[in-house]
């Protein structure tokens, strides 16, 4: 069953820490706008980041993974409402499986999929004595 | 221009499931004033067409709309009392990448009128 938990995989776990993190990754510290919802839950098998960016157009968003370091960089292509540049970056813990994230974009809504790593399966295994 | 925003709250339209509560928020909006009436931006993120519900009734212009994320309850309500000048029944808009767009002209007898010299 899905849970809605906080920032279980970063680094940064207080909305303190969080207020640095994004003032060192160059984002303004009170968006012009209000600050799109960034959503994490939990299942078996992977976390799920959801953000909202309404008005962001899919060929304006960029997503780069560089040494655990998950970096969302959006840069409008004209001005309209709610749309303004933004870098937002997040370190991956070491649960996440970093080579399968898989992202999708609807309704102004962002959804990335961090696959756990599967944990190895300890099976009986019997030792031949020589 | 005279728009002037109400009420918003009042529960009870989704049922959320039972470890989640459902929440009304009032959506962002933004407000451009044109020679020809106005144009409204709401933010409407994760939301369908067909979970929107817009009326105009009596110069009120309403919205209601539920998130397609029924795991996540969100329910955007916003009530937008229109200008008598405005004329809300002729009211055009279109939903994209989660931001609903009104445009609401202005009555005829509202438009600029060229006065003619004798």
């Amino acid at each position: 069953m899905n849970r809605l938990i906080h920032y279980p995989t970063f680094a940064s776990r207080s909305a303190f820490d969080r207020l640095f993190e994004r003032a060192l990754a160059g984002s303004p510290l009170v968006s012009r706008d209000h600050p799109p919802r960034e959503r994490i839950k939990e299942s078996d098998s992977a976390y799920q980041l959801a953000i909202d960016l309404p008005g962001i157009r899919k060929n304006e968003l960029k997503l780069d993974l560089k040494e655990r370091q998950l970096t969302l960089t959006v840069t409008p292509t004209d001005e309209r409402p709610f749309v303004a540049p933004e870098t937002r970056t997040w370190t991956l813990g070491s649960e996440v499986d970093a080579s399968a994230l898989s992202a999708c974009h609807d309704l102004g809504v962002l959804r990335i999929e961090l696959p756990k790593i599967k944990p190895t399966v300890n099976e009986p295994l019997t030792i031949e004595i020589q | 221009m005279n728009l002037t925003e109400t009420s918003c709250c009042n529960t009870g339209a989704c049922t959320p499931p039972k470890s989640e509560t459902l929440r009304t928020l009032r959506p962002v909006v933004y407000t451009r004033h044109e020679e020809s009436g106005v144009r409204l931006s709401v933010a409407l993120p994760g939301v369908r067409k067909y979970d929107l519900k817009l009326t105009v009734h009596d110069g009120l212009l309403a919205i209601d709309a539920s998130r397609a994320d029924k795991d996540d309850c969100v329910r955007y309500s916003l009530s937008i009392k229109l200008a008598d000048r405005l004329d809300g029944g002729r009211t055009a808009a279109a939903l994209e990448d989660g931001v609903l767009n009104l445009r609401i002209p202005l009555r005829e007898e509202a438009l600029p009128q060229q006065v003619a010299i004798a």
